[in-house]
């Protein structure tokens, strides 16, 4: 009973990749032509911003298209985000010349970018992880706010930025069209507005992505 | 698993434009400012006199309520009691502007310095039309900012916080949206309360009166503003409210704000 049960289990397990091997050998692979994303995105200050607001952000949300050139070794795409910063000073005295105002402090600063992108995948678009680097650039509209008391200070603008980035999709499954997606940005504006010399951050998104 | 991810996300990006940020108190709009003549000597100055009246401005209170404000131990008298207490503990030799009969008015005429409180009560109301979900949540509209400290002449002085306002006066029109659209016009009203204290230099205030007494209406009216003399103001205060309704916990707020700006004036100390 022992052996007969021991070359059933050898034989199911031998059925079993036999049969995978023919769907790998059968099953035809189409490469997508189009990869969305859509992120859950969090970001965090750097530079002159974090002198401005030195908390990172976890309200924002980015969503991106991409359409696959050179055997799939290449996209080009267009992506829409938003990130908002804020931070609560507190209740503080601030000193000014010739006074001194004491009362609570918010500081916000809020990003919605249109962005243009390249990127390049390091592996075949057979492979289990797909990590990529690119570059993403276009234009950004910054609205940042100083709130004192009831009184707000507000600046908005329109400035050109750029943004290295790193990033993987894992596609659930072999060819599955849903996938797992992250990527790391470093956002650079030129952004020469009051006490600034650029803005940057670090943005964080993690989401999901689909191929078709 | 693959929708619980998708629900996760989703869930994680609709509920990042979720406003709960900023001023959720009364309390976190108030504001409390000093200025000084950096150039003044306060060190030599020692006898304030303080005007035992408050000049009231106003633009929403009935008799009834200007009469309670100047009654015997009313809001008037707390706030120049609190003033008097404020600079004697700064270190003054204080003195109101009322002097009993007999007695002796000197100090009136000699005083080193002059303290003057005003206090402003303003009523605001507004209409402004929010276009529902979408647009107020997250993007920076209007209402999520929460402020609005422009009057209708572009002028800094309203303040308003959404999470402030009466929603008993909502109106809502919703026969040009789908009701689960959510828009519509809503009108609030607020009041705020400012005190501003004044302190100016002995000399120049009684050279104003010098110059003031005698003089008709007319005469002052038509005076020129480069002859007319000027006040040497040392020292401003100047603390700002919306009122809540609750008189004790607007109280409170008030003496906060004498608190705060006296704390700021560490140059008036003796």
């Amino acid at each position: 009973m022992k052996k007969i049960l021991i070359v059933f289990v050898f034989a199911l397990v031998g059925l079993t990749v036999a049969n995978a091997q023919d769907d790998k050998d059968f099953n035809y692979y189409n490469a997508p032509t189009w990869l969305w994303t859509f992120d859950y995105s969090m970001a965090f200050p750097s530079g002159d911003f974090s002198t401005f607001l030195d908390a990172p952000s976890f309200r924002g949300w980015h969503v991106e298209g991409r359409h696959f050139l050179l055997d799939n070794k290449v996209s080009i795409g267009t992506g829409f985000s938003w990130n908002g910063f804020y931070k609560d000073f507190g209740r503080k005295t601030y000193e000014v010349e010739g006074g001194a105002i004491t009362s609570n402090m918010y500081r916000y600063l809020y990003v919605t970018s249109l962005d243009f992108s390249a990127h390049y995948y390091v592996f075949d678009n057979e492979a289990f992880v797909q990590p990529y680097i690119g570059i993403q650039f276009g234009p950004h509209y910054f609205r940042r706010q100083t709130q004192v008391g009831s009184y707000y200070i507000e600046d908005e603008s329109w400035n050109f930025s750029v943004a290295p980035e790193i990033g993987l999709y894992i596609p659930f499954g072999e060819n599955g069209e849903w996938g797992f997606h992250t990527n790391a940005r470093y956002n650079y504006t030129i952004y020469d507005r009051t006490n600034f010399d650029g803005l940057t951050y670090i943005q964080l998104n993690c989401g999901f992505s689909y191929t078709y | 698993m693959k929708q619980i991810l998708l629900m996760l996300v989703a869930s994680l990006m609709l509920t990042s434009c979720y406003k709960t940020q900023g001023p959720e108190y009364y309390d976190e709009l108030d504001i409390t400012m000093t200025k000084y003549d950096v150039n003044y000597n306060f060190k030599s100055d020692t006898v304030v006199v303080v005007n035992d009246s408050v000049v009231l401005r106003h633009d929403y209170l009935t008799d009834a309520q200007v009469k309670e404000f100047f009654a015997r131990g009313g809001a008037n008298d707390k706030i120049i009691s609190e003033t008097k207490s404020q600079l004697r503990a700064k270190g003054f030799e204080v003195y109101g502007s009322t002097v009993p009969s007999g007695g002796d008015s000197t100090f009136i005429k000699t005083a080193d310095l002059y303290v003057n409180v005003t206090v402003m009560l303003s009523e605001t109301t507004d209409i402004y039309y929010y276009p529902g979900y979408g647009w107020g949540w997250g993007w920076g509209y209007y209402g999520y900012y929460g402020v609005n400290p422009y009057d209708n002449h572009g002028n800094l002085f309203h303040s308003e916080n959404e999470a402030l306002i009466d929603r008993s006066a909502d109106y809502f029109y919703y026969p040009y949206y789908p009701p689960y659209w959510g828009g519509g016009y809503t009108q609030y009203s607020y009041k705020t309360g400012t005190t501003v204290i004044e302190m100016a230099e002995g000399q120049s205030v009684r050279d104003y009166w010098a110059w003031y007494m005698g003089k008709t209406p007319d005469e002052i009216e038509a005076t020129p503003p480069d002859q007319l003399p000027q006040l040497g103001f040392v020292w401003h205060a100047f603390m700002e409210s919306i009122l809540s309704g609750d008189n004790s916990y607007d109280e409170e707020r008030v003496q906060r704000g004498f608190n705060e700006a006296f704390e700021q004036s560490y140059y008036l100390n003796k």
